[in-house]
């Protein structure tokens, strides 16, 4: 029994700072327990100023060079597009809200005990969290262009134009919501749902941010494209949503506790298995893990695993040499082509007499010393910084990353095209050596950079979407012992191997 | 009507399910009883077509519940543990949207609905939004909205709860009336007096498993063992019991008003212990049987804190030793009444 004078009740602004700070610790405990409250604040801090100052600048330059009618014909096109993405991402928090809402007001149950399949519950719910933001931005974007004109202004864009606006607003409405309901059905509460909600909305804010770049530059039909890009997202994320929709899950997932322990234990039991036996959740007649498993059958599972993730990469190169190659008759770029001496027909290739390999680096503000070492840790940086990236960005930025890589290759090959010169001994030459192997590597680890990206969005049957992200870095890092050496050996044969055959294939001159 | 064959169910590598088979007829009620987290919500989650089982199977209305979950779907009625509504719809509207699922047709969803509000006292307050129900009202439209299409099968989880003692009685008439009009009915209750009023048979759930299943007589005769008798005398025992009643039944306590015995064959030897009574110049005022509540049975086998109740096997273990005594009493009773008979058959007449 409890001594009723043990309890002694205290009064004064200490005592009830004292309450109030009871309060705190349990609703600190609480938020800190939940992983993906600590991930994104953690990462949004360190990122966020960085981005911005760059963005800042990338801004001051762009206004300096654009000159002062920048204004009416650049920005005031870019406004239409940014006042139809606010209303949008804050109706997103009724997508967020489709599934996981209803499963913490427990009324879901009775909705999954209808008759409904699962394809019409996902659609029913999709059409009805897109409706929201769709005529919000809808009424946002025309609400803009009526008060510029009776204000006086005029909309420096055509109808048709106008038209493709709002179907790249209305799109990026769908992805979005899209992204979000598939969110909404594999997470445990609505505060979960909407923490992942950035790593929708920081995706959807890179494709913007894109969008403003070609307005700046002027190549605005290159918006329609940007739409089909738009709509063919959309129908993946429909497809895939339908398809790993699961009401048994979405009734049977508790909890999203910050466990270090259990983190370490999953990452652990996940090392331990094969990627097939911790997919399966087997726990009884494990193999054993040794470097001989690692290499005989970890690795293989997990390339076969990541098919899917790494053709979408493989894809995603020919996408960037084909997209390098057509930005070659910008008029923009050959402006900028041709105030570079570099390449000049006929010329003496400088390269011959040092080293090719950084002429196409994308990463030169990271450059490295141009020998196998520094080669090497330059292309290791970018796996890791592309994984890390596509961690918080569905996939996308190291995708984004490799395409960056790969596609100055497009441009040189068009811009060899348009002075009538053939690009495939200096490609040939200069790449292939080397590339035979590096690209492979590049291609493995951005798959898996992939998956891990992915796993927000389609986590593994009957995984959490924490499950899922662990497995899948846990893959990418298994991975990284098939990567890391052949990165090292194209690092040896682009520094010591490559120049020679380029030279020789090139003879000196291009 | 409902079959379920060794349903198993694993989320991960715990299992919350361990191989409940179970068969519930046409115009049948089965109380599924066990403590909260003993597995009632998952199996009939299971059944309802909502969750897969792990291994096993279950047939609704002869459909599959995993090959054929939309047409298992399309017959049942399920009243969830929370009832979970759209607070801010109103009562009829939310009906309707449930009516509408389940396709019927709107003239009839209109006349169900309001014959359905009528029955449960929630016609009058229709206009209300249903965040402002009272706890037993919002059991009442979740109890409406499982009804609303008229199911051949229903799984009732806590159908009384947080209801007023009208209200619940409302609701067991209107289950006893779906028993009735040979409807199959699951019900999910922690009232064990409401099970055994409605119930046919009985299934007590724990750790997963159906540690016992029957009518309430025979868990208990199961369980608690023969039934138990009380006679009461109209004057105090001076003399003793006369002999020979020792070799009839089982004494189980004696007083000095009256005595408790035991007998598996109350029908043959009841009247020949009131003969014998007679005889010995006794004046009985009552012989009755000693009530014994489910509630006993219930908590023979899950009322314990979880590591001390019964598992499936000490159950089955407790319920041999039961047969065990029983056959060995009834050995025993049969001979003695070979001797005794035939008495009085005449004042053979006990309830």
């Amino acid at each position: 029994m409890l001594n009723p004078s043990a309890i002694v009740w205290k009064n004064g602004w200490r005592a009830s700072l004292a309450r109030a700070l009871i309060i705190t610790r349990r609703e600190l405990r609480d938020s800190l327990r939940d992983w993906r409250i600590v991930t994104p604040i953690l990462t949004l801090t360190i990122v966020l100023p960085s981005v911005l100052i760059a963005a800042l600048r990338m801004g001051h330059d762009l206004l300096e060079r654009l000159g002062p009618d920048a204004l009416d014909t650049k920005i005031l096109p870019f406004s239409i597009l940014a006042i139809g993405f606010f209303p949008m991402s804050f109706s997103l928090v009724i997508a967020l809200e489709t599934f996981v809402g209803e499963k913490e007001r427990n009324s879901l149950e009775a909705l999954l005990s209808a008759p409904l399949t699962d394809r019409e519950l996902f659609t029913g719910k999709f059409i009805a969290a897109a409706i929201p933001p769709v005529f919000t931005s809808s009424a946002g974007m025309f609400t803009f262009v009526i008060l510029v004109i009776l204000t006086g202004g005029t909309v420096p864009v055509s109808l048709p134009l106008l038209g493709v606006f709002w179907l790249l607003t209305i799109f990026q409405a769908l992805v979005m919501v899209a992204g979000a309901v598939i969110v909404s059905s594999h997470t445990t509460s609505v505060r979960a749902a909407n923490l992942l909600a950035s790593f929708i909305i920081f995706p959807m804010s890179i494709v913007v941010q894109i969008e403003a770049l070609i307005l700046l530059i002027g190549q605005r039909v290159t918006m329609l494209y940007i739409w089909l890009a738009l709509m063919i997202v959309l129908v993946i994320l429909l497809r895939t949503g339908v398809k790993i929709f699961n009401r048994e899950e979405i009734v049977a997932r508790e909890g999203d506790v910050f466990n270090i322990k259990g983190i370490f234990r999953n990452f652990g039991s996940y090392f331990k298995r094969t990627p097939r036996e911790a997919l399966a959740r087997q726990s009884s007649n494990l193999t054993k893990f040794t470097i001989w498993r690692l290499y005989r059958h970890d690795i293989p599972q997990i390339l076969a695993l990541n098919k899917a993730s790494m053709l979408i990469v493989s894809l995603s190169l020919v996408a960037a040499i084909i997209l390098g190659w057509w930005l070659s008759s910008w008029k923009e770029v050959q402006e900028i082509i041709g105030k570079t001496t570099a390449l000049t027909a006929g010329g003496d290739n400088p390269v011959c007499s040092t080293n090719l390999a950084s002429s196409v680096n994308v990463y030169s503000n990271f450059s490295l010393p141009v020998t196998w070492d520094g080669i090497f840790l330059n292309n290791l940086r970018s796996i890791l910084i592309g994984g890390i990236g596509s961690l918080f960005s569905l996939g996308i930025a190291g995708l984004l990353l490799l395409m960056i890589a790969v596609g100055p290759f497009g441009l040189i090959g068009g811009v060899f095209a348009q002075l009538k010169l053939n690009p495939l001994p200096l490609l040939l030459g200069f790449t292939l050596p080397h590339g035979i192997i590096e690209l492979p590597a590049a291609v493995f680890a951005m798959g898996a950079a992939l998956q891990m990206g992915s796993a927000f969005l389609v986590p593994n049957p009957g995984f959490t979407v924490g499950g899922s992200l662990q497995l899948a870095i846990v893959n990418y890092l298994k991975l990284l012992a098939l990567v890391v050496p052949m990165l090292l050996i194209a690092a040896i044969i682009e520094a010591n191997v490559t120049p020679a055959i380029g030279c020789w294939l090139t003879g000196g001159k291009f | 009507m409902i079959e379920a064959v060794e349903l198993v169910k694993s989320f991960g590598d715990f299992t919350a399910v361990h191989g409940i088979s179970l068969h519930v007829s046409e115009g049948q009620i089965l109380a599924l009883l066990g403590h909260n987290g003993a597995g009632k919500t998952t199996t009939t989650r299971m059944l309802a077509a909502i969750l897969a089982p792990t291994s096993g199977y279950a047939r609704i209305g002869g459909y599959n519940s995993v090959t054929q979950a939309l047409e298992v779907r399309r017959i049942i009625g399920h009243l969830t543990e929370l009832p979970g509504l759209y607070n801010r719809m109103r009562v009829i509207e939310y009906l309707d949207f449930f009516g509408e699922l389940h396709a019927v047709p709107p003239k009839l969803r209109r006349e169900r609905i309001e014959e359905m509000l009528q029955r449960f006292d929630l016609w009058e307050t229709r206009k209300l939004r249903i965040g402002e129900y009272s706890k037993g009202m919002r059991q009442k439209a979740a109890l409406i909205r499982a009804l609303i299409h008229d199911p051949q099968v229903l799984f009732l989880d806590e159908p009384t709860s947080a209801m007023d003692p009208h209200s619940a009685k409302m609701v067991r008439d209107a289950i006893f009336e779906l028993k009735q009009a040979h409807r199959s009915i699951i019900l999910c209750t922690h009232n064990l007096a409401e099970a055994e009023i409605l119930a046919d048979k009985i299934a007590i759930i724990r750790k997963g498993q159906i540690v016992i299943e029957g009518t309430s007589e025979e868990l208990k005769r199961k369980l608690l063992g023969v039934p138990h008798y009380q006679v009461a005398f109209n004057q105090p025992l001076t003399l003793g019991l006369p002999t020979g009643l020792a070799d009839l039944v089982e004494i189980v306590e004696q007083s000095e008003r009256g005595f408790i015995f035991r007998t598996e064959e109350a029908t043959r030897n009841n009247p020949q212990v009131l003969a014998l009574l007679a005889k010995a110049g006794l004046k009985v005022i009552t012989l009755s049987e000693v009530s014994r509540s489910l509630e006993s049975v219930y908590l023979k086998i899950a009322g314990q804190p979880q590591d001390n109740s019964l598992s499936r096997d000490e159950v089955e273990q407790s319920m041999k030793k039961k047969e065990d005594f029983t056959k060995n009493l009834k050995g025993a009773t049969a001979d003695q009444a070979e001797e005794l008979e035939p008495t009085h058959p005449e004042k053979g007449a006990v309830k």
